[in-house]
């Protein structure tokens, strides 16, 4: 059964259809790229899906349940998480607690517990640090566990964003353009990074970039977008030699 | 003697009002100028039941709690998804409301004339006991789950639900929970200075309430409490210089704006570990960056 089925999904902002009729399929443990000239509806189409944005109509289902109309921490909470285009860090906690943060839905104390720091409390918060601290050594970012998150360099601060989102325990990840701004070093330790975080941590990935050699080289599958609208879907050899592909990234044929 | 005992009266008072704002504004980001009616509703609740309807001062306390409980949620289910702009707009409104109730509403209340004749029932130790037990709590809450959702959505709301935080909901948690504070602090105001009036807590007193957060450091729970007592304790010693008090708070609010934007206080938080006594208090100490 496919993990992620989105089912004709369409939003318009004004008269402006930013998503239109945009189906697709995603299994489990699979990487799979959308891809689109600018304004393509890449972003909107992850802000439908982790329900940011209300759908105009369609519907989406996430292992099994409808999550088309939830309120976008409950789809977080089933298990989908994101990274933003341009990043969201939490600026006003240090590193460590950023993924602690994150990771506040692992914790079961309650408010009043909270209030009175009740044994329960300490000994979960305990735990939640540890874990944070192993997701900081994964990530090669236990030096800087204390530094605000916006005193770190930008290739660093999208790494500590990625861990920040799977502190969440999420099944299926979604990346909105995690090689921006990144040098073509930094690019290619982002590729081995997001497989090997795929394969050690049985994660099904979507990923929306303009970066068209980390797309081809790791997704299986590519969706290619253009003013909303599905133009082409398949392998990436199949795309890069469709000729609608073709036309809407280098333009019309004289 | 006598008279540093009332001075540290009052600077505790207020303090426990600037707690309050401390966990809504300082800590989650939300700007109201409405606290100064969830004190003057918990003042009035609480004389009003006591001397109109002979309720003991306990159960008049618990009913000006609730009456913050009740307040907040009233006030708080439409106004929290509104945009921060807007809901300080509308606290505002609400503030000039209950005043306007207050005046009107004068066979109950006294209108401009206020309320006097509750006897002195709360000393200087109650209210400290209280202040005591309100940082406790306010600090509890801050070192864990709740102060990173409040901060993260001070930060980025965004971010905040995409990490799986009900941020409507936690909202609501910290709006209430500060009315409640003001709303008891005005309780324990009526049965401390023995007088109350409609005027006494208008959006102005709200305005300076958040001021003296931004002043002593969003993110220093310790900070904003010493602040607080500086800035109170400074107009009751020196009460000839009294008007110099909003000068002074003026210039550093400039001050600050311009050089310090994360308050006087910055990050720093006064624990035990920092006094050397105990281990810290808190699970992850931050570092003095600014």
């Amino acid at each position: 059964m496919a993990l992620l089925e989105v089912d004709s999904i369409s939003k318009s902002f004004g008269g402006v259809a930013a998503v239109k009729d945009f189906s697709m399929v995603q299994g489990r443990e699979e990487i799979s790229g959308i891809i689109g000239p600018n304004g393509a509806g890449k972003t909107t189409a992850f802000n439908l899906i982790t329900g940011v944005q209300p759908l105009d109509s369609g519907r989406i289902f996430f292992d099994g349940t409808e999550i088309t109309s939830l309120p976008s921490h409950c789809i977080t909470r089933l298990g989908i998480a994101r990274t933003f285009q341009n990043i969201r860090l939490f600026h006003n906690l240090n590193v460590l607690e950023n993924l602690m943060m994150a990771g506040g839905t692992r914790l079961s104390y309650s408010t009043w517990e909270e209030m009175f720091r009740l044994p329960r409390v300490v000994s979960q918060e305990k735990r939640l640090e540890k874990i944070a601290r192993s997701y900081l050594s994964y990530f090669h970012l236990e030096k800087y566990s204390m530094q605000r998150p916006d005193s770190l360099p930008y290739g660093l601060q999208r790494r500590l964003e990625l861990a920040r989102a799977l502190m969440l325990e999420p099944s299926l990840l979604l990346l909105d353009e995690p090689a921006a701004g990144l040098n073509p070093r930094e690019i290619h330790n982002l590729i081995e990074l997001i497989y090997k975080i795929k394969e050690e941590k049985r994660l099904s990935i979507i990923i929306v970039e303009h970066h068209m050699e980390l797309v081809m080289n790791i997704c299986s599958k590519i969706h290619v977008l253009d003013f909303g609208l599905k133009i082409a879907e398949g392998k990436p050899e199949e795309i890069k030699k469709n000729p609608e592909v073709l036309q809407a990234y280098l333009g019309e044929e004289v | 003697m006598a008279f540093y005992a009332k001075v540290a009266e009052v600077t505790l008072l207020y303090s426990i009002f600037v707690m309050g704002i401390y966990l809504m504004t300082g800590l989650t980001g939300l700007f109201s100028l409405g606290q100064g009616a969830f004190i003057s509703l918990g003042a009035y609740t609480a004389s009003i039941t006591y001397l109109r309807f002979g309720f003991p001062f306990p159960l008049a306390t618990l009913l000006a709690v609730l009456m913050g409980v009740v307040g907040g949620i009233i006030v708080g289910l439409p106004t929290l998804k509104l945009r921060r702009d807007y809901f300080l707009l509308v606290t505002f409104g609400f503030s000039e409301m209950v005043r306007a109730l207050l005046l009107w509403t004068a066979q109950l209340t006294g209108g401009a004339l206020g309320v006097a004749g509750m006897p002195k029932l709360v000393g200087l130790p109650m209210i400290a006991v209280s202040m005591v037990i309100i940082v406790f709590l306010i600090g509890n809450l801050k070192g864990g789950r709740f102060g990173r959702n409040c901060i993260a959505i001070r930060d980025d709301e965004l971010a905040a639900q995409s990490m799986g935080v009900n941020v409507y909901g936690h909202k609501m948690k910290v709006f209430v929970l500060a009315s409640v504070i003001c709303s008891y602090g005005g309780a324990l105001y009526a049965f401390n200075i023995m007088f109350i009036e409609p005027n006494l807590f208008d959006w102005l007193e709200s305005a300076k309430l958040i001021v003296i957060v931004f002043v002593g450091g969003l993110n220093s729970l310790s900070g904003v409490f010493l602040t607080s007592i500086l800035y109170y304790t400074f107009g009751e010693v020196f009460r000839f210089a009294s008007v110099w008090r909003d000068v002074i708070l003026a210039l550093l609010v400039i001050v600050i704006v311009i050089f310090r934007h994360r308050g006087l206080f910055g990050n720093w938080e006064l624990s035990l570990r920092w006094l050397g006594i105990l281990p810290s208090f808190h699970t992850a100490p931050r570092k003095g960056k600014d």
